[in-house]
């Protein structure tokens, strides 16, 4: 008896003696703590490294030093000897925890806090002592709440240590995973409203393979812990956004916290360290190169003056062109009248321009917040704004015809017409104008737009105003410096001539949105429209014929009734019609003999990628008229066909006629949000996307081939 | 682009499974049954100030609060005052720890010697996720005119020691105390710290 526990007192010695200090794990409901030590002595005056290793039962977890949206950060309280030093806890990365809704960082299954441990330069005993207390949190469903005394005994001695056997080769691991600052990646910070950017730049990105990553910041309640991260590639690197919590009442200075990136390659995950200042208002930069090498961030003074000088040039554009020339007629009837009244107009028009941009733009922020997938132009992607459209504007040409007369009196030049009515006219020209006028800004304001969406709101609306104001300053110019009117021609009889010329360039504006209609509905639905139109022109005849003004007042009231009924109810059938007609089945038509253009799909897409073909893709939408333009003018030439033949070019269609989100989503991984937009990417599945301008010819194309 | 559309996704998908809720904004009504088969609505306390404790009797950290008696001295001595109505909400799934029936529920207010107004039983965790509660304990305080004053922990000691408890700064009473001086509240927005609310997966 005595002589067993005397041996196993020995036994015990020894094994300590050769092994390396005493510890003993302790175990609470769920995890198992103990003190660990890298190696198998202290030598005085030296640093070592020790480790409070826990070891949780399966699905069990603690906590990392931020817990996220539950839970308590370990802590490790020491007792040492004399002189002796701890660290702060070196927390590894941890993992992304989720308990739905919510989302913990933690750990699971193993987990070692390592600890520097700096021994004093004068130790007196044969060894030393190392407590803890050690608090912590264990969760699975459930969380108990743990805390135990843990201790070490090491031997001192002052020859240099040996690693202990048992843990030496985990804790280096462990340190080996710590996050780290490293020199090869250099780390951007940004903060727009609703979320932080985090750029991973590194030099050496083509030996790099980071096919995920998550950011846990060190500061609690920062960002919106159980919000999915999204990482992208970038040109110099890799882009991760993670939402920002609402609730953070200011934005700080510095970003700060561990960014995990899982890599497909050795040695697999890659933790940093990041503390980098906060850039704010700053866009998300393209994913991708274009043509001209650019793809930087938008300047917003840039982005301003662009929206304006877009503006200005809306007037020129073939689908403002038709109301363009209703403003003309406008400023010729004006320029009959009295300088200040013209001037009043100028800005009232001005007025009806800004506030549709302000609405529309709005209207998109709204649906934006609301997450639907939509992009500029959009409003010529519903049937029913379409149909409306094409409404008002067969009424405004049978009006121009002179089939009857409105009370906007674009065509009574010269007849008393009250200055209410007048201002009203000059308000709503000047939102028809926006309204028509959107589906153009695309070609020149894809960029501004794009870069306008992605802005907080007051941002975007900074950008629509400066659109809007540009689009009104030649007007308002003309208007207020009438002297610039006497260059404009006198009313005469040649004005009846012009109007019903007008009348024709909007009939043939109807006849475009009609085609645009019959894409996206089909031809039963097409018809029944034109019916409503039919039904809409008989109303406005009953209305010029029995309403104009030299009738007697009974014929004149029940004219005006009876045609503005069946003008209403003309306008609704269409609508109707159009609203529940069953979308026409294909897309765009495929078009351009020679070139074979196929469906775009992401997953086509990928498939051609695989091939190692190059690969074009033709974002495009019947309603669009740059597109149209562009596709017959560049894709009818043999020479660019014989190309896509020669270089078995795959040519991918992605029709974005009607709302389509996988086409919404392909067009925004371009960081934009309208078409036209031509990509081109080289043979072979590393080639980088190479934007194509917004209006195309075959030397363009073929430039851009050669340029591979 | 594409980051901005999964933001504006993300954001939606939020507005229901994770609602972040604004010191200062209106607080969201709803309508919950009590332990007693009593309905309450937010509504009806409109011009008193509003409590709504989030609870979890099997949790460590309500555990803290509640066996050193810290909460219910809470509930008792605002309840006390008419313009204060103090709701403690049980957020856990059937089957989740911290779920009980209605008997079970009040044989627990008693054994606790909690006096909140009411236990609100919200299994669906409907009004849990409206309010973006996270935690247990959570708390929140809304105005007599329906506005969130305050939401975060209940004290600045986040840990399941009682001891901590004298030593915390308590900001629940700090805004309660603030808001009936009609006061601004310093610390409107904490950080909750506790288990997770037991929601149904």
């Amino acid at each position: 008896m005595k002589i067993t526990s005397r041996i196993f007192i020995l036994l015990l010695a020894f094994s300590v003696l050769v092994q390396s200090g005493y510890s003993a794990p302790v175990k609470s409901e769920h995890v198992e703590a103990e003190l660990v030590s890298a190696v198998t002595s202290v030598q005085p005056g030296e640093s070592f490294l020790v480790a409070v290793r826990l070891k949780m039962d399966p699905h069990w977890h603690t906590y990392w030093k931020n817990p996220g949206d539950a839970g308590l950060a370990t802590s490790i309280d020491w007792d040492l000897p004399a002189g002796f030093e701890a660290s702060e806890i070196r927390w590894p990365p941890p993992e992304r925890i989720a308990l739905d809704p919510l989302v913990n960082f933690g750990y699971e299954d193993e987990v070692f806090l390592l600890t520097e441990i700096t021994a004093t330069a004068s130790i007196v005993n044969d060894s030393v002592t190392l407590r803890a207390a050690v608090k912590w949190l264990e969760c699975k469903e459930i969380c108990l709440p743990a805390k135990v005394k843990l201790e070490l005994t090491l031997p001192v001695s002052s020859s240099r240590p040996e690693p202990d056997r048992k843990w030496a080769q985990k804790l280096a691991e462990a340190r080996a995973s710590l996050p780290v600052k490293s020199p090869s990646w250099s780390i951007e910070a940004a903060a727009d409203e609703t979320a932080f950017l985090i750029y991973a730049k590194t030099e050496q990105l083509g030996g790099t393979d980071m096919e995920a990553a998550a950011f846990f910041p060190f500061e609690e309640g920062l960002i919106v812990n159980a919000a999915p991260q999204e990482w992208a590639r970038i040109d110099e690197g890799y882009l991760l956004r993670v939402k920002r919590s609402a609730q953070a009442s200011e934005l700080p200075e510095r970003l700060t916290g561990v960014l995990v990136m899982d890599s497909s390659l050795s040695p697999g995950q890659l933790a940093l360290e990041i503390d980098a200042p906060i850039r704010q208002g700053l866009s998300a930069p393209a994913g991708t190169s274009a043509q001209d090498g650019g793809g930087e961030d938008i300047n917003p003074f840039l982005a301003i003056a662009f929206a304006f000088l877009g503006g200005m040039i809306l007037n020129l554009m073939p689908c403002v062109f038709p109301v363009l020339s209703i403003k003309i007629l406008g400023l010729v009837n004006q320029s009959g009248s009295e300088a200040d009244h013209a001037r009043k107009h100028g800005w009232i028009f001005a007025m009806g321009v800004l506030v549709s941009f302000w609405v529309l733009a709005g209207t998109l922020l709204l649906l934006r917040a609301g997450g639907e997938h939509i992009g500029w132009g959009f409003q010529l992607q519903s049937p029913a704004i379409l149909t409306i459209l094409a409404s008002v504007l067969f009424a405004l040409g049978l009006s121009l015809f002179g089939i009857f007369e409105i009370g906007l009196s674009l065509t009574s030049v010269g007849s008393g017409v009250s200055a209410r009515t007048d201002a009203a006219g000059s308000f709503f020209s000047g939102i028809l104008a926006t309204v028509v006028a959107t589906p153009c800004t695309a070609p020149f304001m894809g960029a501004a737009l794009g870069f306008a969406l992605t802005q907080p709101a007051w941002m975007s609306m900074l950008v629509f105003t400066a659109l809007g104001a540009g689009m009104a300053l030649p007007y308002v110019i003309l208007t207020s410096h009438p002297r610039y009117l006497r260059f404009l021609p006198k009313p005469g009889p040649w004005m009846e001539t012009l109007k019903q010329v007008m009348g024709f360039i909007l009939m043939a504006t109807v006849i475009w949105l009609l085609w645009v209609l019959g894409l996206q509905t089909g031809a039963g639905a097409l018809i029944a429209v034109l019916g409503g139109l039919l039904m809409i022109a008989v109303g406005a005849w009953i209305l010029g014929r029995w309403g104009a003004i030299h009738r007697m007042k009974k014929v004149r009231t029940a004219g005006y009734v009876f045609g503005l009924a069946l003008i209403l109810l003309g306008a609704s059938f269409a609508v109707l019609a159009a609203r529940n007609a069953r979308p026409a089945a294909a897309g765009l038509e495929v078009e351009g003999e020679g070139i074979r253009w196929e469906k775009y799909t992401p997953e086509r897409f990928a498939e051609v990628r695989a091939e190692n073909r190059p690969v074009f893709i033709d974002f495009t939408a019947a309603w669009c008229l740059s597109c149209q333009v562009n596709e017959r003018v560049a894709f009818s030439s043999r020479e660019v066909q014989k190309k896509f033949e020669d270089l078995n070019v795959a040519a991918l269609k992605a029709d974005w006629t009607q709302r389509d989100e996988t086409v919404t989503k392909a067009l925004a991984s371009y960081g934009r949000n309208s078409v036209p937009l031509y990509v081109l990417y080289a043979a072979g599945t590393d080639s980088d996307p190479v934007l194509l301008p917004e209006i195309i010819t075959p030397q363009i194309v073929l430039n851009a081939f050669a340029d591979l | 682009m594409r980051n901005l559309v999964v933001t504006a996704l993300i954001s939606t998908v939020c507005l229901t499974a994770c609602g972040e809720l604004v010191t200062g904004g209106t607080a969201p009504g709803f309508t919950l049954t009590d332990t007693h088969g009593n309905t309450h609505s937010l509504s009806d306390f409109e011009g008193k100030f509003v409590v709504l404790e989030w609870i979890n009797h099997g949790c460590p950290f309500v555990v803290k609060h509640y066996s050193s008696g810290n909460m219910q001295s809470l509930q008792k001595k605002y309840t006390s005052k008419d313009e204060v109505v103090w709701l403690s909400i049980c957020s856990s799934a059937p089957g989740k720890q911290g779920h009980y029936s209605p008997d079970e529920w009040n044989a627990l207010i008693e054994q606790k010697g909690a006096s909140p107004t009411a236990v609100l039983i919200d299994e669906s965790g409907e009004v849990g996720n409206l309010y973006g509660a996270k935690t247990t304990p959570h708390i929140f305080i809304i105005d007599p005119q329906g506005k969130l004053i305050y939401q975060g922990a209940i004290d600045s000691i986040r840990s399941t020691d009682t001891d901590d408890i004298p030593k915390a700064d308590n900001f629940v009473a700090q805004a309660l105390d603030a808001a009936l001086m009609g006061q601004p509240i310093v610390n409107h927005t904490t950080q909750p710290y506790g288990c997770s609310v037991k929601y149904a997966n």
